[in-house]
């Protein structure tokens, strides 16, 4: 049997999109990653404990959206990205760990740089909006 | 030297040719992406896959638990902390564990490229190349730039392909990933890239322009097709009006997930509004990003319910005629009448190559993308005045005319040239930039063909089982290791499911090698087995697919199985790194290993020949007679152990096994998948058949005499050879004929490498075809030749006694070993006596 699903919140990571559902046979709270296409998302989630199905549907998504990841505004987004990117670029010049983050004379810390910024920009922006430790 | 240029992260169907003009150039190809490597090779330009050496695993880790160990203790300082913060907040309670997680993943690619860039110019100089040039793509990924940095140490340049720079909006953006130019050049698309590059802060003088081959087929007359025969290939309907949708994705980059897809949904909305549009009648093609599904592997049911779910609810919001498609990228762009585009991509570059009207929806309408509707492309900020502006243009043929007019315009900014020949000039800029002496290289031409006009002295028997891109590899270097030796090809394809059933026929097909091709995966063993029973030369030379043999290797072997003692020669196999993989086997705690694993290449211990116990099947060579009589391979063995097994039975049979540091072959070592998925069980077989022979001191205990001995006999009259015999039962018969009258006849029927169970078995009906019973009367007196030395002389001398009645010049000779000569001499005596 198929049920709508009852999104209680959402966690992105460089992947995508992890929904938190409540089924609605057992009301067990569990986490699924879902896919989405074009920016919608379609898909089943088997509850683990009763095997209930709950099904995700793009108004649904949307909803959940609003609700749980509030629109930034851009000079957020842009003061956002460049104080990551600052952070991204420094942490990793303090001597100690320089000497640490060297491997055949070569210091592996700035070329990590731009791949950790979006990360980093994600936890200031959780930090942001006061959400608490994951 | 010949120059050689690596290609890393540089895949696409458009840089084959960048690949063939290098190849023309005299330049030697390494490159990583094997789809691309193997299309180049199936179009016979030659490219050799860059390979991770196996050893930069073990670098890794032991790397990682070092960082580990000595951050964490840093990690606890306060003024260490103090570098994470940040006025905004503290972003590690949220994503602190996530954050070094993935840098330690990170630092871990970066000491593996840096692991594969020392091995890479190590195989380089063996190989007579020198490394001059490497060719990054632009994603500045950390293993990207860290290659950069090994390269400057090595002191070789390195050049950037850009990619669609100007293009990019989103946080991506704003953190500088793609308008870092992390290389020493970068190969640009075209002015606007440059002028978005630089006015960043980058040196013009590094930024060359190109344009991208990845476009240039768009500009073959043979791709451009009519909107109507676009429309009957994909199965919509010719008559009516489309437009196709492209989305883009919150890439993994993105930090805010939540804002794109609400941006994209609008667009969405926005898209379906037109189609629903009074005035408006289309057919609407809806083409999300093909990598957007792809961020986590869902499984194909998971994948095609996915796709099916949102196609279901497309067609209901849509109408007829709408559709979700993922491929066919080009057919759907010349499909549509309108072409719109959610943020502004490479699709859009190629829709305005392919000269389709397209409306950009960019994905963050506060950044700067105004440079594109300088004089060209149409953007709408607010995606709300979409269906207007659809219905506007979808009825006006003039105004779509002339937006693509306008876009035509703006083309050469984008793609330099305009003229599907980026590719010649990204091989020109390759060319230059490593400083490439054309009238010095020579040609890299295809491999070369065995000599058919001289009959084979080597099998080289390959059994393969997937890993197309070793196989490439190794069937592309055999035939450049400098060689003497003609020598055949045969490889055994061991049902493979990735493309090495086409590579097999390509080679097949230019007669350099013979193939034969199993259903079903039967296993090392098996493979060698049916590839030794292919084979026409008289020594098998069994190889490993993950090998890449150097100049004078198989002259080496030949030379060192050349006594007739000799059963079985293994070579010195290196790492891509330079160190020993292998330089013979011994027993390390009652375990077969390789002791010398990991010295350095010339390391006094594995520059002398040695006669061992074992060596490995991985490049093994030996007489294809007595691989035949010890009955190959067993195949009781999984992929596993059965080289080992197959020495011992050549220790056994009493010839020597010689490890030959002069044949110098690369290897990467147990790469085939279910390579050691039997370890236990083989080992099991092992000791069960072996435990009992293997000494204390790890070494193989030779045979005791064989219970059939010379005690007994009343005379000797002739040596036999039970290999002839049993191949020829008549032979039997003419010695009992000439012989069997005589008292004294004893015949010696010498059984070089079988064991004593095996004699009655083999040799009973010979004995009986020849009819020997009824019609003669000489003792027959079979020896097993088990490996044991003392019965071999005493067998000889006595034998050669039985001749020495014949007049010879000379002292009787010492035999010390019951070697080829001895029994050419034999065979001589033999012969003189059937003369008298």
């Amino acid at each position: 049997m198929t049920h709508r699903s009852d999104i209680t919140g959402l966690r992105p990571d460089v992947t995508g999109v992890f929904v938190s559902l409540r089924c609605s046979g057992c009301a067990t709270a569990f986490e699924a990653y879902q896919p989405t296409v074009a920016g919608l998302a379609f898909g089943q989630h088997a509850c683990p404990r009763c095997g209930a199905v709950s099904e995700v549907a793009p108004e649904d998504f949307a909803a959940a959206l609003d609700r749980f990841l509030p629109e930034e505004r851009w000079e957020e987004l842009v003061r956002l990205t460049g104080e990551a990117t600052r952070v991204a670029e420094s942490w990793h010049q303090m001597p100690e760990l320089r000497s640490i983050l060297r491997h055949r004379d070569v210091e592996l810390g700035p070329a990590t740089e731009r791949q950790i910024v979006a990360l980093i920009a994600a936890g200031l922006n959780a930090a942001a909006r006061g959400e608490g430790p994951a | 030297m010949r120059p050689c240029v690596l290609l890393l992260d540089v895949s696409g169907q458009g840089y084959v040719p960048v690949v063939r003009s290098l190849a023309e150039r005299g330049i030697s190809v390494v490159m990583n992406g094997t789809a691309t490597a193997l299309q180049a090779r199936a179009e016979g330009v030659p490219v050799r896959p860059l390979y991770v050496p196996p050893s930069a695993n073990a670098v890794v880790n032991r790397q990682l638990s070092r960082i580990a160990g000595e951050l964490g203790p840093q990690l606890e300082r306060p003024d260490v902390l103090a570098a994470f913060s940040s006025p905004l907040g503290d972003f590690l309670p949220h994503t602190g564990s996530a954050f070094f997680q993935q840098m330690i993943q990170l630092v871990g690619l970066e000491i593996s490229v840096l692991e594969t860039l020392e091995s890479l110019t190590a195989e380089c100089r063996l190989r007579g190349e020198e490394l001059r040039l490497i060719v990054l793509a632009a994603d500045n990924h950390a293993h990207q730039r860290a290659l950069v940095l090994g390269a400057r140490r090595h002191g070789i340049p390195t050049l950037q392909l850009a990619h669609g720079s100007q293009f990019v909006q989103s946080t991506v953006r704003i953190a500088g990933e793609m308008h870092t130019v992390y290389a020493d050049r970068v190969a640009s698309f075209a002015r606007r890239d440059r002028d978005v590059l630089t006015a960043l802060g980058n040196d013009p003088e590094r930024i060359h322009l190109t344009g991208s081959p990845a476009w240039d087929h768009l500009y073959r007359r043979d791709a451009r097709m009519t909107r109507e025969e676009a429309r009957r290939r994909l199965g919509l309907d010719p008559g009516r009006q489309v437009v196709l949708f492209c989305t883009s994705y919150a890439e993994g980059s993105s930090a805010f997930y939540g804002r794109i897809c609400r941006r994209l949904a609008r667009m969405y909305s926005a898209v379906l509004a037109a189609s629903a549009h009074p005035e408006l009648d289309f057919q609407l093609i809806v083409r999300p990003h093909p990598a957007e599904l792809a961020r986590v592997p869902l499984g194909a049911e998971v994948e095609s319910r996915v796709l099916a779910s949102h196609a279901a609810w497309l067609a209901d919001r849509a109408g007829p005629g709408a559709c979700l498609l993922r491929d066919r990228k080009e057919e759907a762009i010349q499909a549509a009448d309108l072409v719109v585009v959610g943020t502004a991509s490479t699709l859009l570059t190629e829709a305005m190559i392919l000269e389709r009207p397209s409306v950009v929806l960019p994905l963050f309408p506060e950044d700067d993308h105004r440079f594109l509707a300088r004089g060209g492309v149409e953007v709408l900020d607010d995606e709300n005045a979409l269906p207007s502006l659809v219905a506007s243009l979808l009825g006006d043929t003039q105004r779509l005319d002339e937006l693509v007019g306008r876009q035509n315009m703006l083309l050469p900014e984008l793609n330099e040239g305009n003229d599907g020949r980026a590719a010649e000039r990204v091989a020109d800029l390759i060319a230059e930039l490593a400083q490439v002496d054309v009238g010095s290289a020579p040609p890299a031409g295809p491999p070369a063909r065995p000599d058919p006009e001289r009959a084979p002295e080597v099998s080289v028997v390959i059994p393969v089982f997937n890993r197309v891109d070793h196989t490439l590899t190794c069937l592309e270097t055999l035939p450049r290791a400098r060689t003497d030796v003609p020598y055949e090809v045969i490889v055994v394809d061991n049902a493979s499911t990735d493309g090495t059933a086409a590579l097999l026929a390509e080679h097949e097909a230019a007669g350099r090698i013979r193939v034969v091709r199993n259903a079903v995966n039967l296993g090392f063993a098996a493979a060698c087995n049916q590839g030794a029973e292919a084979a026409r030369a008289p020594h098998l030379l069994f190889l490993n697919n993950d090998t890449v043999p150097t100049d004078g290797w198989l002259d080496a072997l030949l030379d060192a199985v050349s006594p007739g003692d000799v059963g079985a020669v293994g070579a010195r196999l290196l790492y891509p790194d330079g160190t020993i993989q292998h330089a013979g086997i011994s027993f390390v705690e009652g375990v077969p290993d390789h002791p010398f694993r990991f010295a350095p290449a010339d390391a006094a211990e594995v520059r002398e020949r040695r006669e061992l116990d074992m060596v490995t099947g991985a490049c093994l060579l030996l007489p294809a007679g007595l691989f035949a009589r010890l009955g190959g391979f067993d195949t009781a063995y999984r992929n596993g152990v059965e080289d080992v097994d197959l020495c011992l039975r050549v220790r056994a049979a009493g010839y020597r096994v010689l490890y030959e540091p002069r044949a110098v072959v690369y290897h990467y070592e147990g790469q085939s998948s279910g390579r050691f998925d039997h370890v236990s069980e083989n080992l099991r077989i092992f000791i069960a058949r072996w435990g009992d022979r293997i000494g204390p001191d790890g070494r193989f205990i030779e045979a005791r005499p064989p219970a059939a001995c010379v005690e007994g006999a009343r005379a000797f009259a002739v040596l036999a050879f039970a290999d002839e015999i049993v191949a020829s039962p008549e032979l039997l018969r003419v010695y009992g004929a000439a012989f069997g009258k005589a008292d004294d006849a004893t015949l010696v029927i010498h059984a070089a490498g079988w064991d004593g169970s095996e004699l009655g078995a083999r040799l009973g009906p010979a004995v009986s075809a020849a009819g020997l019973e009824a019609e003669a009367s000489a003792d027959l007196l079979a020896v097993a030749s088990a490996g044991d030395a003392a019965v071999e002389v005493t067998l000889a001398r006595r034998v050669d006694a039985l001749f020495s009645r014949v007049p010879r010049s000379g002292p009787l000779r010492p035999v010390p070993r019951f070697d080829d000569a001895s029994i050419a001499e034999l065979r001589r005596l033999a012969e003189r006596r059937w003369a008298a």
